[in-house]
């Protein structure tokens, strides 16, 4: 079977100060046509990174390894043109801050009709007639007065429904989905990722959603891969997930949040700080922050193992009863 | 800008009234007159008449075109003026056209091919930034027209392309300030740009890379490139004395500088108000540009 979005062995280096440093490492996930795959860890873990690799955007001299294929087609080594051609038709990306992202100097319209006018040479008019009826859709009314109205002059919420827009005037097989709701309020993320899933699903499109918010996650993804210094250190289905989370990160992410249905005096915390690829030690590199450690984590960097449908990279995943919160708290109800 | 004018205006008649050196003194010299002579000159001039009607009369006659008669030469203002104006114009305009399409192409190029193109354009504005306009001109004068003998020396010529043959060294050295800094602001700006989160969605969007750099870098690069030209374009108007004194031309700058000698008060102020004039306008122009480029700060838009 061919998957829509197969890497594998992903490996990225970034220059920072100088000096090449590991961002990613031997990465491996996959995207299923009209899937929902949530990749969830701490800033600097490496989500961001592995969504660019997907449209090979890496910051300057960035260095890639490994395989990334579409459809069953090897992307590595493909040249300018053809990652233009990919971007334009295949996947399509959803920044994070669309204030930022939207360039503020041209119209809703403009930025709305600017890739089906130059890439596929739509007429501006039929372009701006799309736009508008999908405006509509994401829930942004006056959609004709909206087009001639400049970034600024929305507010964030509008400014992330009118990039979701973007992506899906492209018609792309894959969105990804890079923290879609971060810099937006609260009370409109909910809104937001509610639009975009269901217009996402509508058509029947996959999505490769980042995030650090695990119940988001939860909430609507098929499956969720936990990523931990630039390694993908278990992947699973929410439900199991939460039930039985296999590596000791994982649980420890788990046990970290706030309950709705109990009171908790201090949250319990993951001791130590959060790496990143190029500090972590030889082997695992959650070992320093792990209750479970054995000599053998700072030995080597535990191969992936196939437990009970998930994915886990832990030597004790087998043995270790991990669960997902602390106390005999009740209510939970994820899926 | 009305206004503005008008204060300027004020200042400029004020502050020489207040230099030293007055009218009769100058036209009566070492003469000895009668003072009979010496009352009709000053009820001529209106030489008695408080400062603040003195400014009236100035004041109304400049907005009626009428800019007086030069003391020193009894010859109308206006006809100097006329003279020297079209000479000043042509300069600036040229050597602004100069600074702002090599400025901002070579900007534009220095960012776009990092390496060994880049050092070299940089090395040279830093060495361009350097050089002070007197000197950027007599190194042109010496090369190009006196050992090449491509450009003429001296004077500002006659008929369009005559003049723009006579008055390209002088433009070159007038602009080369400016283009050596004009290209180092382009270029910063341009950097920026390519990395900012704006040209990233582009290139996500599998955007051509013209249209990405058209569109996205360069569009958005121009706002503070727009700023400094304007400043520079502006600043040009002083520094058309220094540049019309190296190569003999009888421009504003030129005139203004000899009536400063002679004490030629009519002249001096014609000259100076029509400097600012030209300063102001430039300014507005470039505010306007301003708007066009930046949505952001064109007025009467409101948050929806």
């Amino acid at each position: 079977m061919t998957h829509l979005l197969q890497i594998e062995n992903l490996s990225v280096d970034l220059v920072v100060h100088r000096r090449y440093r590991k961002v990613l490492q031997d990465v491996s996930i996959t995207v299923e046509k009209a899937e929902v795959v949530s990749l969830v860890g701490e800033s600097g873990s490496g989500k961001s990174m592995t969504a660019r690799s997907v449209l090979s955007l890496l910051p300057a001299q960035g260095k890639m390894s490994g395989g990334i294929a579409f459809d069953g087609q090897s992307l590595i080594g493909a040249s300018y043109k053809e990652w233009q051609k990919f971007r334009a038709t295949k996947a399509a990306m959803i920044f994070q801050d669309p204030r930022a992202s939207i360039n503020p100097v041209h119209r809703i319209g403009d930025f709305l009709t600017e890739a089906l006018v130059h890439n596929r040479g739509m007429d501006r008019h039929e372009a701006l007639e799309r736009a508008a009826t999908l405006l509509e859709q994401v829930g942004i009314d006056d959609a004709t007065r909206r087009l001639r109205q400049y970034p600024h002059e929305l507010s964030g919420g509008m400014l992330q429904r009118v990039m979701i827009a973007s992506v899906l005037l492209i018609e792309p097989q894959l969105i990804l989905a890079d923290e879609p709701t971060t810099a937006l309020d609260v009370t409109t993320q909910a809104d937001v990722i509610a639009v975009l899933d269901d217009l996402r699903a509508q058509r029947d499109m996959a999505m490769l959603f980042i995030t650090h918010d695990l119940e988001l996650a939860a909430a609507f993804s098929d499956r969720i891969a936990v990523m931990y210094a630039g390694f993908i250190v278990e992947v699973s289905t929410p439900a199991q997930l939460h039930a039985r989370p296999l590596h000791p990160y994982t649980a420890a992410l788990l046990h970290s949040r706030p309950m709705l249905h109990e009171r908790t005096a201090r949250l319990p915390q993951i001791s130590g700080r959060p790496l990143s690829a190029f500090e972590a030690p030889p082997g695992c590199p959650f070992q320093d922050r792990c209750p479970y450690v054995q000599p053998r984590c700072s030995e080597s960097m535990p191969q992936p193992l196939l437990i009970a449908g998930s994915i886990v990279r832990c030597h004790r995943a087998s043995e270790l009863e991990l669960v997902s919160t602390v106390g005999a708290g009740g209510g939970q109800t994820h899926g | 800008m009305v206004v503005l004018l008008l204060v300027t205006s004020f200042v400029i008649y004020a502050s020489l009234f207040l230099a030293p050196g007055s009218p009769d003194a100058l036209l009566f010299g070492a003469h000895t007159v009668s003072p009979a002579v010496r009352a009709a000159v000053n009820r001529q001039y209106h030489l008695n008449d408080p400062f603040l009607q003195q400014y009236w009369y100035w004041l109304t006659n400049v907005l009626h075109g009428n800019f007086g008669t030069s003391i020193t030469y009894r010859t109308p203002v206006a006809l100097r003026l006329t003279a020297a104006a079209p000479v000043t114009a042509f300069l600036v305009i040229y050597s602004s056209i100069l600074i702002i399409v090599s400025g901002v192409a070579l900007g534009v190029l220095s960012s776009l091919r990092p390496g060994k193109l880049d050092t070299f354009i940089m090395t040279a504005t830093n060495v361009g930034t350097a050089v002070p306009t007197f000197v950027a001109g007599l190194i042109l004068l010496a090369f190009f027209g006196v050992k090449l003998n491509w450009f003429p020396v001296y004077g500002a010529g006659a008929g369009f392309f005559d003049r723009l043959h006579h008055l390209t060294l002088p433009a070159v050295a007038l602009a080369f300030w400016a283009v050596a800094y004009l290209t180092r602001v382009t270029r910063t700006s341009m950097r920026e740009e390519l990395q900012g989160d704006p040209v990233l969605t582009a290139r996500s969007r599998g955007l051509s890379r013209r249209v990405v750099i058209q569109r996205h870098a360069f569009r958005n690069a121009l706002i503070p490139v727009v700023t400094v030209a304007g400043l520079q374009v502006a600043g040009l108007l002083a520094g058309t004395v220094i540049v019309e004194q190296v190569f003999g031309l009888n421009g504003l700058g030129e005139l203004l500088l000899t009536s400063v000698q002679d004490k030629d008060f009519a002249t001096v102020q014609a000259v100076s108000l029509i400097l600012v004039a030209a300063f102001i306008v430039v300014n507005t122009f470039v505010d306007i540009t301003y708007t066009m480029l930046d949505p952001r700060i064109r007025l009467g838009t409101n948050q929806p």
